[in-house]
């Protein structure tokens, strides 16, 4: 059981670590104007699964939790998500910085598509940031949290699946997306844990999984050389 | 054994989070806000262990049957809008 385990980690870090390039001139341009930051997430969610070792079969059990209304994630990550794009040579500001709140529909984020599709950035949005001559967006999605969980060995992992993407505000396109699975430890304590003290070690977590394996990620797949 | 109180026009969601953890779902309505808890995860699906082959050559496959049992909710707190506890609605005894 425990080399399924090994195999399931080491299947993430490979998947963290094959990552895509966005094109040449998409890149360069990241690096050599100022751009928007943004971190959102879809459905504001935690999505339990456990395998339980039941000596001759195994279980699986899930459970949900929302933290809608008690952690305005996508501020709070948002910042942070702009404070590490000059570590991969962007100079950003947040969204939140440029565009009021007040002007982001509840759906942008989740409306946004892929290269090969319309564009789908809010008129409010495109419309701020081109007043600050801001042409590129490098946004971080994530759709929910979720929690894995192995009874018998004790071990849980917090993942934030989601997409990469680039998007060109100019021309109203998506220029690069890649999804993304950025999953680490939570360090020995319980699932149960996640949720305590107003949701301490899940913010924490997600700040450290976003400030190392986010980063390397939006590194890799800006990289110009 | 500790004990919480929790206490209709005192006490906050912020307080039954951090005791009963996040609800399972959550709504508004009316200016209410609805905190639903459910009775514990749901068996999602099971791996059992199949022998087949011959007593001279055993083999052991893994059976994976979904189950997809849901979550029911058995307690709801509905908060104000000021997000101060007005209501607990308890539906063990309804089912």
């Amino acid at each position: 059981m425990k080399k399924g385990v090994l195999l399931l980690l080491a299947l993430f870090l490979l998947v963290g670590c094959a990552g895509e390039r966005a094109p040449a001139r998409t890149a360069a341009a990241l690096k050599g104007e100022p751009v928007a930051a943004a971190f959102c997430m879809n459905s504001r969610r935690i999505h339990y699964n456990e395998l339980v070792y039941k000596v001759v079969y195994n279980e699986t059990v899930t459970h949900d939790s929302v933290f809608d209304g008690l952690w305005d994630v996508d501020s709070e990550l948002s910042l942070l998500w702009a404070k590490l794009l000059p570590q991969a040579g962007m100079h950003a500001s947040a969204l939140s910085a440029l565009v009021p709140s007040s002007e982001l529909p509840p759906d942008w984020c989740s409306a946004l598509g892929t290269p090969s599709e319309a564009p789908t950035l809010a008129a409010s949005i495109r419309r701020a940031l081109l007043e600050h001559q801001i042409n590129y967006l490098v946004l971080l999605r994530a759709s929910q949290f979720a929690v894995s969980s192995y009874s018998f060995g004790n071990y849980s992992q917090l993942i934030v699946p989601g997409d990469l993407i680039f998007y060109n505000v100019r021309t109203n396109r998506v220029e690069f997306s890649e999804h993304v699975f950025i999953a680490g430890s939570i360090g020995g304590h319980s699932p149960r844990e996640l949720e305590a003290n107003d949701l301490a070690l899940l913010k924490k977590t997600a700040r450290e999984l976003i400030s190392t394996q986010g980063l390397k990620t939006l590194r890799s797949a800006s990289a110009t050389d | 054994m500790d004990r919480t109180h929790f206490q209709v026009g005192v006490t906050r969601k912020t307080e039954v989070a951090n005791t009963l953890g996040l609800p399972t779902s959550r709504h508004l309505d009316q200016g209410y806000e609805y905190w639903d808890y459910s009775d514990g995860p749901a068996l999602s699906s099971v791996d059992i262990p199949i022998a087949t082959g011959t007593s001279t050559t055993p083999v052991a496959t893994l059976e994976h049957v979904e189950v997809a049992q849901q979550e029911a909710t058995v307690l709801v707190y509905v908060f104000r809008s000021d997000g101060v506890l007005s209501s607990v609605r308890d539906l063990r005894g309804a089912r």
